[in-house]
């Protein structure tokens, strides 16, 4: 219980001071649910976060104008070239506000090649509000959330949890 | 029975620590403007309005012109009223290479004084009013970054 608080402390102060931070890894039993969205793609698709389950989903809250969100993108490319054929997924979720007119020339850029969707105020509150860029979630098989990155950490460390949980 | 006035204190502090910090995200500002000095404008003069705003400790904003395209610039932008808004002045930027950018990045860190220029029209009416504007800015620190934000600015301004 002790560490627990103490975690949740950290993870607010971290917030607070607007440093980078990430929940310790939750065990099966205490995971929570991702919030659910629909949001849609550069296409018009309707993408769904609950179309995801059954697979691992690494959920990268980023956006065009944010530094640290590109150092990222590239590991978040190799983790989806590495184990999309082990039922694993990196969503992207841009929240631009500039929408898929700045959006689409960066991914095209970048050479993205994992789903990006625009996210909206909402999905960012339904995920306790989204306000550090980068934010990153993994979320297990069953759609429960593992651990939350804010900011720049370690692509070491979030390979490790997607390894552990395909 | 001892151990639940402890217990029901210490819940009602780590809700208002939790509520707090929640508004505090929601809400948070990387960018204050100090208090700033009553601006005196004579009819059919111009006046300059130096404003100090103070940039949170371990992040940076920004400058007018960032290094690259992909950036958010900061602005000062102000609503035409009794004074006409002529322009701002922006400090010269600092050049600094973060781990997460290819080359130096033009930001202002600490305090900066963005200087606005307003003319005053020979007709402007006389008597105490207001100056407002927006400070448009994106902030960062070394390992994230933060949404862009608006904050509100207003001087007091006596035309005489």
């Amino acid at each position: 219980m002790r560490l627990r608080f103490l975690a949740v402390t950290a993870l607010l102060a971290g917030l607070g001071a607007g440093c980078s931070s990430t929940t310790a890894a939750k065990g099966d039993k205490v995971r929570k649910p991702a919030p659910n969205f629909t949001l849609q793609d550069a296409s018009g698709n309707t993408v769904k976060l609950s179309d995801y389950k059954g697979k691992v989903v690494l959920l990268d809250f980023w956006a065009t104008w944010c530094g640290p969100c590109k150092i990222e993108i590239p590991w978040f490319m190799e983790f989806q070239r590495k184990y999309k054929d082990r039922g694993f997924t990196v969503l992207g979720v841009s929240m631009d506000e500039g929408g898929w007119q700045v959006v689409k020339p960066f991914a095209e850029e970048y050479k993205m090649n994992y789903p990006v969707v625009l996210g909206t105020d909402e999905t960012g509150t339904a995920f306790g509000g989204v306000e550090v860029l980068p934010t990153t979630f993994i979320i297990d098989k069953q759609g429960r959330i593992v651990v939350t990155h804010q900011g720049l950490t370690g692509k070491d460390e979030m390979e490790k949890t997607i390894e552990d949980l395909l | 029975m001892r151990w639940r006035r402890p217990l029901k204190t210490c819940c009602s502090l780590a809700f208002l620590f939790v509520a707090g910090a929640a508004a505090q995200v929601q809400g948070i500002h990387y960018v204050s403007l100090e208090p700033p000095a009553a601006v005196t404008a004579r009819r059919g003069s111009e006046v300059e309005v130096p404003l100090r705003f103070i940039i949170r400790g371990g992040h940076h904003i920004n400058s007018n012109h960032p290094a690259e395209d992909y950036l958010i610039p900061t602005a000062l932008t102000w609503t035409p009223g009794a004074l006409t808004p002529k322009g701002v002045g922006y400090p010269k930027p600092e050049a600094v290479k973060y781990d997460f950018s290819e080359k130096p990045l033009l930001v202002w860190s600490g305090g900066i004084v963005l200087t606005s220029k307003f003319a005053v029209a020979g007709d402007a009416p006389v008597g105490p009013g207001k100056l407002s504007g927006k400070l448009r800015y994106q902030a960062c620190n070394d390992r994230a970054c933060f949404p862009p934000k608006t904050l509100e600015v207003s001087v007091p301004v006596t035309v005489q």
